[in-house]
């Protein structure tokens, strides 16, 4: 089986979400993947919205 | 309603959104780096050297920095780690570039510092924050004013009737700067650095501190919704905890930096993208006729003509980049202008394309010093480019006029020296 995809990236500024790692500081405990972060996160660097974020190929 | 863009026909402007002046002033008259930076690409992405030295130009960054060992990074990849890594390669170069102008500001400070303090004005500059607050308090009227003007007859000069005063309106009124007050501030910041003129430099200063601490002042009694009362009621948190309000001389700073850093940047580039659009008449027909592909034409000028094409970082330790050993203390230039043409990245990537897939790049930097107000650039620049689409039909170059070139007076600050059009009046059909 695939791994689950766990870093993606912003397209404005590069800041890189890992999954394992989740954004305790914004509300996003480690461990947390993509598809559950709330729809209302943004960049912890540059505030793009989450779609503004590509996959980063593993 | 009160009037919300700046006067730039008055005499008060003097070198300001002025290209000629610019180049006589530096002596430079380059007009398209890209040739010379598409042949430094087919050597080592990391070359030891300054940019503007390995492309056979005169000294310029070099010049500020001469006892210092010069980099410079190319690829797409390398620019991308450098950008990532401030802890190797920080931002201790802006203590020689804009320090002695500007003050302590976001762009010399560092690690948690930088955090800190760029935390109080994040906020403001989040994409929702500029697609609302900025533009229905700020952007569309000043766009309405501008074409008010434009549409008045059946030629224009965009890059000084709408470019120019788009950007610099929208940030220094948003802030609580009047309009009246704009232009002479702005030119203020300009003097300050005029080493040769003391006498200049002295009275810039006091023009400065007459109108932002009269402006802070003002606020601090009676605040209103701009960015200067947001800031004097902002927390600046601390590094051991806590936080407390910013200083006159922090807010005056900040005010100084983002209004300097919004005005230039946008003006050329939203020139570079309405200059791309009409040299290529069906990528402006495509985007007429499907305005989704607004943001990835913005995106696709921002990535084909940066105008800021190098960024500069100081290596903090001694490290190793692509290979290349540098010593603590060296400048190392990151060629985002190369970057973003990386044949590795991109397909055909010298040519202008706004159907691309939009995909990261390095305009506005990356990294912990990513462009503040990037956010606030392309609304102001779609708001903008929608108003050409909308209210200038049949849009094409002005055949009476010499055809623009990108110019500038240094290596950074590229953009068209002009944008002379003609178009149909509404009425002339």
């Amino acid at each position: 089986m695939a791994n689950k995809p766990k870093q993606w990236t912003c397209m404005y500024c590069g800041y890189v979400y890992d999954a394992d790692e989740g954004d305790p500081d914004n509300g996003v405990p480690p461990g947390t993947p993509w598809g559950d972060i709330p729809d209302d996160w943004c960049c912890p660097q540059c505030s793009a919205g989450k779609e503004d974020f590509e996959l980063i190929e593993q | 309603m009160k009037k919300q863009t700046v006067d730039l026909t008055s005499d008060e402007r003097g070198v300001l959104f002025n290209t000629d002046e610019e180049i006589a002033s530096t002596g430079w008259s380059l007009g398209d780096p890209y040739p010379m930076i598409l042949e430094l690409m087919k050597g080592p992405p990391v070359q030891k050297g300054a940019l503007e030295e390995l492309m056979g130009l005169p000294p310029q960054f070099a010049r500020m920095f001469p006892d210092k060992e010069h980099y410079t990074v190319l690829s797409f990849d390398l620019v991308n780690q450098a950008f990532m890594d401030s802890e190797t390669f920080n931002n201790a170069v802006y203590d020689v570039m804009t320090k002695p102008r500007l003050g302590d500001t976001l762009l010399n400070m560092d690690g948690e510092e930088h955090t800190r303090m760029r935390n109080i004005s994040k906020p403001y500059f989040k994409p929702a924050f500029a697609q609302t607050w900025w533009n229905d308090n700020w952007i569309t009227q000043a766009v309405d004013e501008l074409f008010d003007h434009i549409t008045a007859k059946d030629h224009a000069e965009l890059h000084h009737e709408l470019c120019a005063p788009l950007p610099v309106s929208v940030v220094s009124i948003g802030f609580g700067v009047s309009a009246k007050d704009a232009i002479p501030l702005r030119k203020a910041i300009h003097d300050t650095s005029s080493h040769h003129d003391p006498e200049l430099a002295g009275k810039a200063s006091e023009t400065i501190q007459r109108i932002m601490l009269g402006l802070i002042n003002q606020r601090r009694e009676a605040p209103q919704d701009d960015l200067i009362s947001k800031f004097i009621t902002a927390d600046l948190a601390l590094e051991g905890g806590g936080s407390r309000k910013m200083t006159d001389d922090e807010i005056l700073r900040y005010c100084l930096l983002i209004i300097f850093a919004g005005g230039g940047t946008t003006w050329r580039q939203l020139g570079i993208t309405i200059m791309a659009l009409l040299d290529n008449p069906d990528q402006l027909e495509l985007l007429r006729n499907d305005r989704s592909l607004l943001r990835p034409a913005i995106q696709e000028s921002t990535r084909w003509y940066p105008t800021d094409p190098v960024f500069l970082r100081s290596v903090a330790k001694d490290t190793v980049l692509g290979g290349v050993e540098m010593k603590a203390g060296s400048v190392l230039h990151i060629c985002v202008a190369a970057a973003n043409r990386d044949r590795s990245q991109w397909e055909d990537p010298d040519r202008f394309d706004i159907t691309r897939p939009s995909k990261r790049h390095f305009a506005f930097g990356a990294g912990a010093h990513a462009c503040l107000g990037q956010h606030l650039s392309r609304q102001e620049m779609e708001v903008a480019l929608n108003a050409v689409l909308d209210r200038l039909p049949n849009l094409r170059w002005d055949p009476d006029q010499p055809h623009p070139r990108m110019a500038g007076g240094t290596l950074v600050g590229r953009g068209p020296d002009s944008l002379p059009v003609v178009y149909d009046l509404p009425n002339s059909h």
